[in-house]
């Protein structure tokens, strides 16, 4: 099979994609140990990607969600032609610039100028091009006090940086984007979008994967949604993003779209809200704080050993934690209070979604679920401390007694 | 322009990549160069010091102590010019098999062609044996004036000896991604592997050589770096052009096995970004 006329810079297009990669079974990764058992390496084949067609236009962003596994990586390293597709044909016009986890591709022992000729000389620049544009690509990068330090030595922050001006700067007609936003402070990150939205609107094409299903409708036109290498749903970006939320509330990953018709219409969640200590119903809290969190459930019929389950992400789509409670009943007709008590808010600080899934007692059946049902916002009292969640414990230090 | 990815088939080894990355080559090159003699220690310098001292040993212990180089003349040169080859093949073959490794990283992230990132740590390495041929080459010409006539054909040894080098590398480099003790099978077997090399002493000269000519022969063609250590040894000491199946072997086998080395690293060029 093979497509007649060529694609334009900037546009792809793929035809029945599809991609299996062989897991090795045994562990063994010597030779020696090969040999002396005289094992045969044994592989299974998984695909990765099973027919995927794929028409991506000149000056569109397109969004790729799915759970991980899905196959999104793969079909974005299929157009950075990292790998070549098991089957189909798959054209991609013109030059390809790609961030794909974390990082342009570097050179760990390569310095971060030495880095960027090396990158430049991949996509074909040519040098007098980034004597040129080196001083400006360190400087977007924020990178000057440490070009000539070897990149294996950059915190992940700043290997994201310096990959995401590499990237900007070789005036790619396609960009591909693999989770980079999520990684470096907030000021480069708006930096980022500034740049993104300036090469999107000079006409550039944006492939964007992501679990944060948020900035994949921000970003993007249109999208299709992944499951188990297939595509399952494509169109606006806005849509496939909430038909993205709705599978996820759905906890296995498979059962029955069946089900769910079933249930529809005899049971939802009617409200969802956090309650603070002092009774008042807020969307704000300080870490460490006492608050629970109440569902209101409704049913037409009754149904008994209902599981409930109320789950917290963070603002990138990132599991916080989550809750089931069992064997729960609930009257027909009635609406019925649930309340999740925490006596100590564990989340640090940044924006948090509330998700509530309610299913039947086996799990195989989905009666009703609310996707970000609640936004919550969480701020830290304590500026030493770092990352989404609080640490909390107490610390033993060597006394002056002790210390001798 | 518009990169066509489509299905492989393993067909002929393509030498485009010579001619398309030219640029990227070129940095990478530049690179390991600056690497490897300019930020270590002791640099080129190095490279030309260790083999003097090894030359030095060796002809104490087997010429002045041991006497066991009867026949051979100008014996430091002898071991020297064998020392020239077999360094670099060893050093080459070494961190060649090892490139794809420490380029991990790029591998998994862009595409470029993967046979790139072992010609560039080759080739790195012909700056040594380019400056031990460069010193080396005068002296003889002073010691054995009729090397006039032959040193020349230095050239044309050392690349297909390139050759040969980049063949093992692709290969052994592919092995090590899919096995990755090759890199230490492969320190290890070095050792036996060049006192089977005619590097301390010649072949003819042994003084079992006679009785067994079996073996003499299988030391000659079974070892691939026998013939250009003896091809060159030929044309920058003695002053002679080596005997036909040794040229033959020279520009045949060097060539050839770079020729599967390429078919290999291209028919496996997929998976290496899977199994980094």
């Amino acid at each position: 099979m093979r497509v007649e006329d060529t694609v334009a810079a900037g546009e792809i297009r793929g035809r029945g994609l599809s991609r299996v990669f062989k897991i090795r079974l045994s562990q063994s990764r010597s030779l020696k140990e090969t040999i002396l058992r005289r094992e045969v390496p044994r592989t299974r084949d998984l695909w990765a990607l099973r027919d995927v067609d794929v028409d991506i236009h000149p000056g569109e962003a397109f969004g790729i969600v799915g759970r991980n596994g899905s196959g999104k990586s793969t079909l974005l390293k299929l157009f950075a032609g990292i790998f070549a597709p098991s089957t189909g044909v798959l054209e991609v016009g013109g030059r390809v610039g790609s961030l794909i986890e974390i990082g342009a591709g570097f050179h760990p022992d390569f310095t971060g100028v030495e880095n960027v000729y090396l990158n430049s000389a991949i996509y074909g620049l040519k040098r007098s091009y980034v004597d040129e544009h080196l001083d400006e690509i360190i400087e977007f990068a924020e990178l000057e006090p440490f070009k000539d330090v070897p990149v294996r030595t950059y915190s992940s922050g700043m290997y994201m940086r310096l990959g995401f001006s590499v990237a900007m700067h070789i005036q790619p007609d396609v960009l591909l984007l693999d989770e980079v936003l999520t990684v470096g402070d907030e000021a480069f990150q708006q930096k980022c979008f500034g740049r993104i939205w300036d090469f999107k609107r000079a006409g550039g094409t944006i492939v964007f994967v992501s679990h944060d299903a948020g900035s994949v409708e921000r970003i993007c036109d249109r999208a299709v949604m992944l499951d188990h290498g297939r595509v399952i749903e494509e169109g606006a970006a806005g849509e496939v993003v909430r038909a993205y939320h709705r599978r996820l509330v759905r906890r296995p990953s498979d059962a029955a779209g069946r089900a769910r018709h079933a249930a529809n219409g005899r049971c939802r969640v009617h409200e969802v809200r956090a309650v603070a200590g002092d009774g008042s119903i807020r969307d704000r809290f300080t870490e460490g704080e006492p608050m629970a969190l109440e569902v209101w459930l409704y049913s037409e019929q009754g149904v008994e050993g209902v599981r409930v389950t109320v789950g917290i992400r963070d603002a990138s789509g990132t599991p916080v934690g989550s809750q089931t409670a069992e064997d729960v009943l609930l009257r027909p007709e009635r609406l019925e209070r649930l309340r999740l008590n925490l006596p100590g808010l564990p989340m640090r600080e940044g924006r948090f979604f509330v998700d509530v899934g309610v299913g039947s007692h086996d799990g195989d059946a989905e009666l009703a679920a609310a996707e970000r049902a609640l936004e919550l916002s969480v701020f830290s009292h304590d500026a030493s401390g770092a990352g989404p969640i609080r640490l909390g414990g107490t610390w033993q230090l060597p006394g002056v007694d002790g210390a001798g | 322009m518009a990169v066509n990815v489509s299905v492989k088939k393993a067909g002929l080894p393509s030498l485009r990549w010579l001619t398309g990355y030219t640029e990227l080559l070129r940095t990478m090159f530049l690179r390991e160069v600056r690497a490897r003699y300019k930020r270590s220690a002791l640099g080129l310098i190095w490279s030309i010091v260790y083999p003097l001292t090894m030359m030095g040993v060796y002809t104490l212990i087997f010429a002045v102590l041991w006497k066991t180089t009867n026949g051979i003349p100008h014996y430091p040169l002898f071991v020297l010019s064998g020392l020239v080859v077999w360094g670099f093949f060893q050093a080459a073959v070494q961190v060649g098999t090892g490139a794809p490794l420490g380029s991990a990283d790029l591998i998994k992230k862009v595409w470029f062609p993967r046979e790139l990132v072992v010609t560039a740590v080759v080739l790195s390495q012909t700056i040594s044996i380019g400056v031990m041929l460069v010193i080396l080459i005068p002296i003889d010409l002073v010691v054995v004036p009729e090397t006039a006539k032959t040193f020349a054909l230095a050239v044309p040894i050392v690349g297909a000896l390139v050759c040969l080098t980049l063949g093992l590398g692709w290969l052994l480099s592919v092995l090590n991604v899919f096995f990755r003790d090759v890199e230490h099978l492969l320190a290890v077997l070095f050792l036996p592997w060049f006192f089977l090399t005619p590097v301390l002493y010649a072949l003819e000269q042994l003084p079992g050589a006679a009785s067994h000519p079996w073996v003499i022969h299988l030391l000659r063609y079974g070892n691939p770096v026998t013939p250009y250590v003896e091809g060159m040894r030929a044309v920058i000491l003695e002053g002679v052009v080596p005997g036909a199946p040794v040229l033959v072997y020279i520009f045949v086998v060097g060539p050839a096995l770079a020729l599967v080395g390429l078919w290999v690293v291209q028919r496996y060029a997929d998976r290496l970004a899977i199994e980094l």
